[in-house]
């Protein structure tokens, strides 16, 4: 016999599928596999995110969306600049901008797809795992330090509660030239309603 | 800049310099603002990193500079206790940007401009004189605040570094 599964156990289970999907979406973009790294899910000081992401002082191109639905919060995909340039040269097929230039709007519209893509396929698992609506919404791409990247959506998040559930990924590619991350910080008081939809369909 | 001794001051904290060679840094900010302040006087200076505007949104226990309202009374009462007087003290601040400026985060509440208000009326409310402020936009900024002298360095990513 073996133990029953905690909320967490469960969430955790979810998640890493959906994040599986999720990479199986950014690869079939670019073209390459992509590698997802087991994921990290637990609850931390809303202060924390951004050390655990990396640092604030990090320079990063963030792609941010919304979370909407009956779970709600944000999604960030997270790439050091000069991997966020290559992948957005991988995805319209043009020469990848240099590092010390601004990112092009090609570049942009490809991160912001990159975006669309890579977190409609997390939800989508979530949603079919949980029987509940959850979607993105139009992505945001900004590139600036992390902290500066973070700390409006950490604020947002500190009007709900002082922790939040991070909920973050590495992804790379086959060279490590594509390594990224994705964390997702719902709202906890959704993340209740998600933890409870889990168990009843596993 | 490397002899001195760096202290990161992240979301919610306040720092006060204890040595003519502290650099207090608050790295990153976006929607969240700095408040260096200092005495010349007594040669005192602190740093608050505050992400909300009012206590009121509080939901428990908080850091003592996680809101404006409570910042400014807090970096007060840390530098009076060492010798500063409130009458000398000088303020700079930076931060208040709004980084996501097409998502329904941003239109839902523009937290960088409200922080940046709240900020200003606690300063005005202690009597503190805000002497300069590199506010708003949509970019990230790194305040530093050399302890020794009360020099405010503010840098950016691709916008260059200044002295407030």
């Amino acid at each position: 016999m073996t133990a029953p599964l905690s909320r967490m156990d469960r969430l955790q289970i979810a998640v890493a599928r959906g994040l599986k999907q999720a990479g199986q979406g950014l690869s079939e973009m670019v073209g390459r596999p992509i590698r997802i790294s087991a994921p990290v899910v637990e609850l931390v000081p809303t202060e924390d995110v951004a050390i655990r992401a990396g640092g604030p002082e990090q320079v990063v191109v963030g792609i941010y969306l919304g979370v909407t639905g009956q779970v709600t919060g944000h999604v960030l995909l997270i790439f050091p600049s000069a991997a966020a340039r290559r992948l957005a040269g991988m995805l319209w097929e043009g020469p990848v901008t240099e590092d010390d230039l601004p990112l092009t709007g090609e570049d942009v519209s490809a991160l912001a797809e990159a975006g669309n893509v890579t977190t409609s396929f997390f939800f989508n698992h979530l949603s079919d795992d949980s029987g509940l609506i959850i979607a993105p919404t139009a992505p945001t791409v900004v590139e600036d330090m992390l902290g500066a990247v973070l700390d409006g959506v950490l604020a947002e998040l500190s009007l709900y509660g002082d922790q939040a559930l991070l909920t973050q990924t590495i992804f790379s590619g086959p060279s490590g030239d594509l390594t990224g991350q994705l964390i997702f910080l719902p709202h906890l008081s959704t993340l209740q309603t998600l933890m409870e939809a889990l168990r009843e369909e596993a | 800049m490397n002899d001195h001794h760096t202290v990161a001051v992240g979301l919610g904290e306040l720092a006060l310099g204890t040595g003519a060679q502290d650099l207090l840094v608050c790295y990153g900010l976006g929607s969240c603002i700095g408040i260096a302040a200092y005495d010349p006087v007594a040669r005192l200076a602190a740093l608050a990193h505050v992400v909300l505007p009012d206590s009121s949104l509080s939901h428990g226990p908080d850091k003592n500079a996680k809101f404006a309202d409570k910042a400014v009374p807090a970096l007060l009462t840390a530098l009076t206790a060492r010798g500063a007087a409130a009458s000398r003290l000088v303020a700079k601040i930076a931060g208040g940007a709004q980084m996501l400026n097409t998502s329904p985060l941003a239109s839902r509440l523009d937290i960088g401009a409200r922080n940046a208000e709240a900020v200003k009326a606690a300063l005005a409310q202690a009597g503190v004189r805000l002497a300069a402020e590199d506010i708003g936009g949509n970019y990230g900024r790194t305040l530093r605040l050399f302890t020794g002298t009360g020099r405010v360095q503010v840098s950016t990513i691709g916008r260059g570094e200044k002295d407030l």
